[in-house]
């Protein structure tokens, strides 16, 4: 027959409360691994889709990570463009870019490069995690 | 049949011009035009076997043009051609109006089957032998011949 054990619930349980004391820096560690991973992309993704005559470099240069933001229990961050070119902020022509205008075709590269690194920027995050749980022995 | 193919058939019974990528009409008050970018998935064997496709459907109109019942149509024409429910963004300024219908759909990839068939021996009509020391051939020669290198 068959035999349930259970055992070791002290530990689990501190565990489990060592977990929910998890400090926000590390949430924002995670939030910023992930942003790097994304900031990366979509400077490929600029390189590679903005090419034109007008072509000079400045978005892909500009993808800037802001600081974390903590809200609603979470942290969150934003991509930012910094910057300006040929008399236009550089966010302009990023935006204008990604969404095309009368005359002028979208070139996504902001959602191209989201959508392509989306799964490595949460393995990046989940690394944080992991080391995290590793140094506390969790 | 192709995206663009898929797009057109969904947009054009509305009875506005449709071009991929640029409008390049000068006449038009209303027109569609679209763009798209695909990315391979389901890897295995070193490529991909489907692609998701993420479109980008925009309706450009002049100022003054009620779109109110053209965009609830154009996110049903879009729906039933098989893609997702597109996602709505007004990014209109200050001459044309600019609705971007964001969706996406997801589409296989028919690579070149290896050819694994030994060709027939001319001669004789029966499948050549393919024991002969040339018949080894260079292993670089082989993966440049078929097609998936």
């Amino acid at each position: 027959m068959a035999t349930l054990d259970s055992s070791q619930w002290d530990e689990f349980a501190l565990s489990m409360s060592d977990l929910a004391n998890m400090p926000v820096s590390v949430l924002e560690d995670m939030i910023l691994a992930e942003a790097e991973v994304i900031k990366e992309a979509q400077s490929t993704e600029a390189e590679n889709m903005l090419q034109g005559p007008y072509y000079a470099g400045g978005v892909a240069k500009a993808v800037h990570i802001n600081r974390p933001r903590r809200s609603g229990g979470g942290v969150s961050v934003t991509l930012t463009f910094k910057g300006s070119q040929h008399g236009n902020a550089l966010g302009e022509i990023a935006y204008i870019n990604e969404y095309g205008k009368h005359g002028q075709p979208a070139r996504p590269f902001i959602n191209t490069a989201n959508e392509k690194k989306a799964d490595t920027a949460v393995e990046a995050a989940a690394a944080v995690f992991d080391k995290y749980l590793a140094e506390h022995g969790l | 049949m192709s995206v663009d193919s898929r797009i057109m058939d969904a947009l054009l019974p509305l009875g506005y011009e449709v071009e991929h990528g640029t409008y390049t009409g000068d006449t038009a008050s209303t027109y569609f035009t679209f763009n798209y970018q695909t990315l391979g998935i389901d890897f295995g064997d070193d490529a991909p076997w489907h692609e998701r496709v993420l479109v980008q459907v925009h309706l450009y109109s002049k100022l003054n043009v009620n779109l109110t019942g053209l965009i609830t149509r154009v996110k049903q024409q879009l729906f039933e051609a098989d893609f997702t429910w597109p996602d709505v963004t007004d990014i209109s300024d200050d001459t044309w109006r600019h609705f971007e219908f964001t969706c996406e759909t997801a589409q296989g990839i028919v690579h070149e089957a290896e050819d694994e068939t030994v060709p027939a021996d001319p001669g004789t009509g029966t499948p050549a032998q393919n024991d002969s020391p040339e018949a080894d051939g260079d292993p670089a020669e082989e993966g440049a011949s078929n097609g998936n290198s």
